[in-house]
């Protein structure tokens, strides 16, 4: 049965412009939430403080600490790695020096500590802290002294 | 219709105004890895510089350096969200703190970098 137009029979007023605004204000919304940005999460430990005067620390017979310690410095106001294999690599090389360090050896069994000097951006630690997740290894600690 | 569009509207407020409280105004940065997995009840501490100023909070709530520790003592995870211009030395006492908390290890939170072609690596 076909609807009448007739003015006496339209009842409240006409939501029609509503629903349009309504859908533009969603559309918004859903939107501004994508571009939020999308995060994600690089797990690090915080090392407990190296013991200065144990026992331990005098023990000629200990084992070495598997620990391997990166450090990022400056050079010519470059931000560089060192303490992976010889010498000071900037960190644009980084990745492929670590691939070619790491070769051969099982990532997962390494534990890194990443201490940076005074002034190198906190972007540069996570740049290594990226580079060293993508290679495998799991287990890394920031400094924190 | 409308009222299921209203309620959309309201959810999508709501979903904002929280990612908005947790996420404060900083720049991360940028990593092409990491764990997209959310663990609930998580702490965030929000590290940025303004002037010569470190500025703590952790989920919105402004924390002096000295009171972080109580601050996410309750939390079952930390995560680490400082500016990606700031020196090492300054985010150094904040996992100083955290450690003397007795927390043993935080999540660092970066910015998704975008492969070629989309993905997200």
């Amino acid at each position: 049965m076909r609807r009448s137009r007739d003015p006496r029979h339209i009842y409240g007023p006409n939501l029609a412009p509503m629903v349009d605004v309504v859908l533009v204000i969603l559309i918004f919304f859903m939107a501004s939430i994508v571009f939020v940005g999308p995060e994600w999460f690089l797990p690090a430990a915080i090392p407990a403080e190296a013991k200065q005067n144990s026992d331990e620390a005098d023990d000629p017979y200990a084992l070495p600490d598997p620990t391997l310690s990166l450090r990022i410095t400056t050079v010519d106001a470059r931000p560089a790695v060192a303490g992976l294999g010889a010498g000071v690599v900037a960190i644009a090389e980084f990745e492929s020096h670590a691939t070619e360090q790491l070769r051969g050896v099982d990532p997962e069994a390494i534990n890194i500590r990443l201490s940076a000097e005074a002034g190198v951006a906190w972007q540069h630690v996570v740049t290594v802290q990226d580079v060293l997740t993508r290679l495998g290894v799991r287990n890394i600690a920031l400094d924190a002294s | 219709m409308i009222d299921v569009v209203m309620c959309l509207i309201v959810f999508y407020l709501l979903v904002g105004q929280l990612a908005s409280d947790q996420r404060s105004d900083l720049t991360l940065p940028k990593s092409g890895s990491g764990d997209e997995t959310t663990i609930a009840q998580a702490a965030f501490v929000n590290v940025r510089l303004e002037g010569d100023l470190l500025q703590l909070d952790v989920d919105g709530s402004p924390v002096p350096l000295a009171q972080l520790g109580s601050a996410v003592r309750a939390a079952p995870a930390v995560h680490l969200r400082a500016d990606a211009s700031l020196p090492y030395e300054r985010v150094s006492p904040v996992l100083d703190e955290l450690r003397n908390a007795g927390v043993r290890s935080v999540r660092v939170v970066a910015e998704q970098t975008m492969a070629p072609f989309g993905g997200s690596r």
